[in-house]
This record gives C-alpha cells, sequence and structure tokens, in this order.
C-alpha cells in the first residue's frame, strides 16, 4: 500500500536530478535573496542590542532559518501541476488508477521537496550557519520537534496549493488565486519577512487568524527557542488543526470536482 | 516603423482579450498585487518604525527607493512578461513556430503578451512614489520630473536586459523553470534598500554585473540630494541611461548569438 505511493516519491526525486544547471542557479539565485535580508537586519542592528526579544544573532537565525523555509513555496508546484492536468485532460488517467489523487500528489510533491530539502536547502543553511555564526536550536528534543513542525508546515502549504489547484476545475485559469493566496497573503502573514512579534497589532491579529504563520513562523520560532513550553505545544496543536482542516477541504473539493468530472464525461 | 506599430497592438490586443475571458482570475490576481503591495508597505512601516533609519537613511527615503525600483519593476512586467517562462517554448517545440514568422522573434514574443494586470501594481507604486517623493521633500521642477522620468525609462531597461539574459540561457540549457522570476524577484528586492548595507563584493555586484543599483540607489543620490557613493564615480548618478543602453546591446546581441545555435527540440 505504502509501497505503491512511495514509487511516486522516488520517481519524482529523480526526475528533479535531470536539471542539474537549473538547481545550481536557483541556489546561486537564493543565496542572493538571503544575502539582502541578512545585511538588511544587520545593518538595522547596528547600534541595538536587542528588540522585540531578539538579540542580533537571534535574527540572523531567525531570518535564515525562514528564508530556508521559503524555499518549499517557491519550488512547490501542486496547483500549477494539477490546473495543467486538468487543462489537457491527462487527469482523467489519474482519476482512473486505484489510488488516491490526494495521496498521490502528496508523495510525488514530497519527492521532489525531499530533492530541495536535501540539495538546496541543507547546503544554504550550513553555508550561512558558518559565514554569519547563528545559533542551533536549544537542544536536540527542539531540534526533533522543529523537524515536525516543519513536515507539518509542510503539509499545510500543500494544501494549500491542493485546494487552489481544484479550483481548476470550475474556473480553468486559476493563476489569479494562486497569486492572491501563496504570493500575496501567504507571503505577508507566513512571518518570512520579519518575525511576527515585530507586526504592528492590526496585521498581527490578521495572522494570527490564517494558517500561514503555521507554514514559516511556528518551525522557526520553536527553531529559535522563542516558542517554549505551554506556547510550543499550542503552536503545534494550532498546526495540526490546519492539518485537519486543510485536507478534509482538499478530500471534499476532489471529490466534488471528481463528480462533476463524471457529469461532463456522460 | 507604422506597421511594426500596428502589428504590437493587433497581437497584444489579441492577447489582452484572451487574458479577459477569466475576469474573476483576473480580478483576483490584481486583487491580490495590490494587497501584497500595500501590507508589505506596512511591514516597511512597522520595520522602520522600531528602528528608525537604515544606515542613515530614513523610512521615507526606503519607502522612495522601493517606490522608484518597484514602478520600474511593473512596467517591466507589463512589457516583458512573456520572458518569465520562454523556456516553455523551447520545451514544447512552439519556438519554431515563433522563428518562421516573417517578423523578428523577440518582437513577436514580446507582442503576444502584455500582462495588463501588473498595471495594478503601476498603480499602486505611483502612489508609493508620490507620497515618498513628498516625504522627502522634493521640490518639482522640470529637471526633476525629466530625470526622474528618464531614471524610471532606463530602470526598466536594465531590468528588461537582466530577464532577456536570463531567457536566452535556456537556449542553451532548454530549461531554465522559474529562475527568470526568481532572478529578477532577487534583484528587485536588493534595490529596495540602499546598497551601503551590503558588503563591497555584493555592492560590485548590484553595480558592474546585474547593474540594478542604477534603478534605484545611484539616481536616488541626485533626487534625495545625498552624496554616498561609497568609493564609486559621482557622476554614476546619471549613469542609468547609460547603462540602460549598453545592457541592450550586449543582452540583444547573447539573444540573437544564442538564437543561432538553437535546435530544435523536436517535440
Amino acid at each position: 500500500m505504502i509501497k505503491k505511493y512511495l514509487t511516486f516519491t522516488v520517481k519524482a526525486f529523480q526526475r528533479t536530478l535531470t536539471y542539474r544547471f537549473e538547481l545550481w542557479m536557483e541556489l546561486f539565485i537564493n543565496v542572493l535573496f538571503m544575502l539582502v535580508y541578512v545585511y538588511l537586519w544587520k545593518a538595522l542592528y547596528t547600534g541595538q542590542t536587542s528588540v522585540e526579544g531578539y538579540d542580533l544573532k537571534g535574527i540572523l537565525t531567525y531570518i535564515v532559518v525562514s528564508q530556508t523555509l521559503l524555499t518549499f513555496t517557491f519550488t512547490l508546484r501542486v496547483a500549477r501541476i494539477i490546473e495543467e492536468k486538468v487543462r489537457t485532460g491527462e487527469v482523467v488517467t489519474d482519476l482512473m488508477k486505484p489510488i488516491d489523487f490526494q495521496l498521490m500528489t502528496l508523495s510525488t510533491a514530497a519527492g521532489t521537496s525531499s530533492h530541495t530539502a536535501l540539495f538546496n536547502m541543507l547546503p544554504k543553511f550550513l553555508l550561512f550557519y558558518g559565514t554569519f555564526g547563528l545559533s542551533l536550536p536549544p537542544s536536540l528534543l527542539t531540534l526533533l520537534i522543529f523537524v515536525i513542525s516543519v513536515v507539518l508546515g509542510y503539509v499545510i502549504l500543500f494544501s494549500l496549493e491542493f485546494i487552489i489547484g481544484i479550483f481548476a476545475f470550475w474556473l480553468v485559469e486559476i493563476r489569479g488565486i494562486y497569486a492572491l493566496v501563496i504570493w500575496g497573503l501567504s507571503m505577508l502573514f507566513s512571518g518570512y519577512f520579519l518575525p511576527l512579534e515585530f507586526y504592528p497589532t492590526f496585521l498581527a491579529k490578521v495572522a494570527a487568524v490564517l494558517p500561514f504563520r503555521a507554514i514559516i513562523y511556528f518551525p522557526t520560532a520553536i527553531y529559535t527557542g522563542q516558542l517554549m513550553g505551554r506556547s510550543l505545544i499550542t503552536a503545534m496543536l494550532i498546526q495540526l488543526a490546519w492539518v485537519v482542516v486543510l485536507v478534509g477541504l482538499g478530500r471534499l473539493g476532489y471529490r466534488a470536482a471528481f463528480r462533476k468530472l463524471v457529469i461532463q464525461g456522460g | 516603423m507604422r506597421r511594426y506599430f500596428k502589428l504590437y497592438f493587433l497581437l497584444a490586443g489579441a492577447y489582452v482579450r484572451s487574458r479577459l475571458q477569466y475576469r474573476l482570475s483576473f480580478g483576483f490576481m490584481c486583487f491580490g498585487i495590490i494587497i501584497s503591495e500595500a501590507c508589505l508597505l506596512g511591514l516597511l512601516g512597522a520595520l522602520l518604525a522600531k528602528f528608525r533609519t537604515v544606515n542613515g537613511w530614513t523610512w521615507a527615503e526606503v519607502v522612495f527607493l522601493y517606490g522608484l525600483g518597484n514602478l520600474s519593476y511593473s512596467l517591466m512586467r507589463i512589457l516583458g512578461s512573456q520572458l518569465d517562462d520562454f523556456d516553455r517554448y523551447i520545451v514544447r517545440g512552439e519556438l519554431d513556430g515563433v522563428l518562421i514568422k516573417p517578423v523578428p522573434p523577440l518582437f513577436y514574443l514580446l507582442a503576444s503578451r502584455v500582462e495588463l494586470v501588473h498595471v495594478s501594481r503601476a498603480l499602486t507604486s505611483v502612489v508609493i512614489f508620490v507620497i515618498a517623493f513628498h516625504l522627502s521633500e522634493i521640490r518639482w521642477t522640470l529637471d526633476v520630473a525629466l530625470f526622474t522620468l528618464t531614471t524610471i525609462l532606463s530602470g526598466t531597461l536594465i531590468m528588461f536586459t537582466l530577464m532577456l539574459v536570463s531567457a536566452t540561457v535556456a537556449l542553451w540549457t532548454t530549461k531554465s523553470g522559474k529562475l527568470t522570476d526568481l532572478l529578477i524577484s532577487a534583484t528587485k528586492e536588493a534595490t529596495a534598500f540602499p546598497i551601503s548595507i551590503y558588503p563591497l563584493a555584493v555592492r560590485v555586484l548590484l553595480t558592474f554585473i546585474l547593474p540594478v543599483a542604477f534603478v534605484t540607489y545611484y539616481p536616488a543620490q541626485q533626487l534625495l540630494q545625498k552624496s554616498e557613493f561609497l568609493g564609486m564615480p559621482e557622476s554614476f548618478q546619471f549613469g542609468a541611461p547609460v547603462v540602460a543602453l549598453v545592457m541592450l546591446c550586449i543582452s540583444y546581441l547573447f539573444w540573437c548569438s544564442g538564437l543561432r545555435r538553437y535546435h530544435s527540440t523536436g517535440s
């Protein structure tokens, strides 16, 4: 059962290996992106010791970890892929297979993303870690919890993209919603640009009711030790709740889309 | 010449009409762009409210840089979005169809896709820019207006040429994925802040190799009456049009040499 889906993961991983040049260039540009933010914060912190509970080392660690996690947002193409499948009609062959469409999409995405994590995110992080003397998580246990939180955040991001992709069954063209949710809302409320502690009260309140902070802010704040004890548990429960809600919505959505497709075919 | 004008509007018009078929999507996209621009400005404000200045640049001045870069960026996005995922043409073998058209390939490509959604971004950045202009207490004179206009146009060209070079690379590598998009976003981000915050290597990179410092930083020296040249010649504040023209020549030659060696993927 699991083996079936793992095949998708392995195949996607191997497919990504084909385009070496693209991957190197992507890494180079990502590094440029991160340099911009690291130097911005260094300049901002001249003459300051601690702002909103972050000292220079703390904020640089936050920025590098969150920028590294942002790579998932850049490289995940689930919505685009589903849209393309709907437009070309290829989706029919997927729906005929005796497999779960959502799970298949997730395991394929996981293949591409584990390649990204291994060959883009990890080297990038280590480079900045070494160059700017960042901190490690407070304990080994925190590191473990951080990894779990990253995975939960990833599933949330995936589910959002999946739901957007499902819209293609009705709208055909989904670039608009994609831009609004992923480039607009997610970029602003995920906390990649600055920690949520720095947000003005109003924006912080909006961020608190949206799922986006569970993608980047929670795992990053767990890494830096900003979330500990009770607030850490709350954060992870919120993540879990979003996973359940969004995965569920995705399932409902694709079942409805599937029914609609049958009607069209008949 | 007139024929090209007519052709451009014909092709662009067809594309715009096809995009407007999906009104809802178009609306969402405009809305998304405006929301994200407004919120980003809010975050930038929140940041500088806490820290007052970045390397001696006030909030108004940073917003000025941001608005200037964003304006050039959005103009380039309206006119040059085709280059964004140009590799699609190569992967699917559609470039062959473009090459046999009786007009220069680059002209055809650009004309056949004019993205009006980015008008919403351009309008937002005009508003931002005007506010920043006002806050920085710059006096409107004919000189200032002409200089600003030249700067924006040169900036648009500079960003366009970077996009062209990046897209051309796909003629060798077949696939470039989201590279062009990433490169442009990264350089645009870099222009939003005074380059004095970066170490020498990055400043050299942004001045000579990816010369986006000429889109915002150097011209802003003149407009904001600053003199922060970091060891570079002071004449750089007027350098934007020259850099734009040089880049245009280089990138077009590169594009042509790429087309000459192009072999169809045959699919």
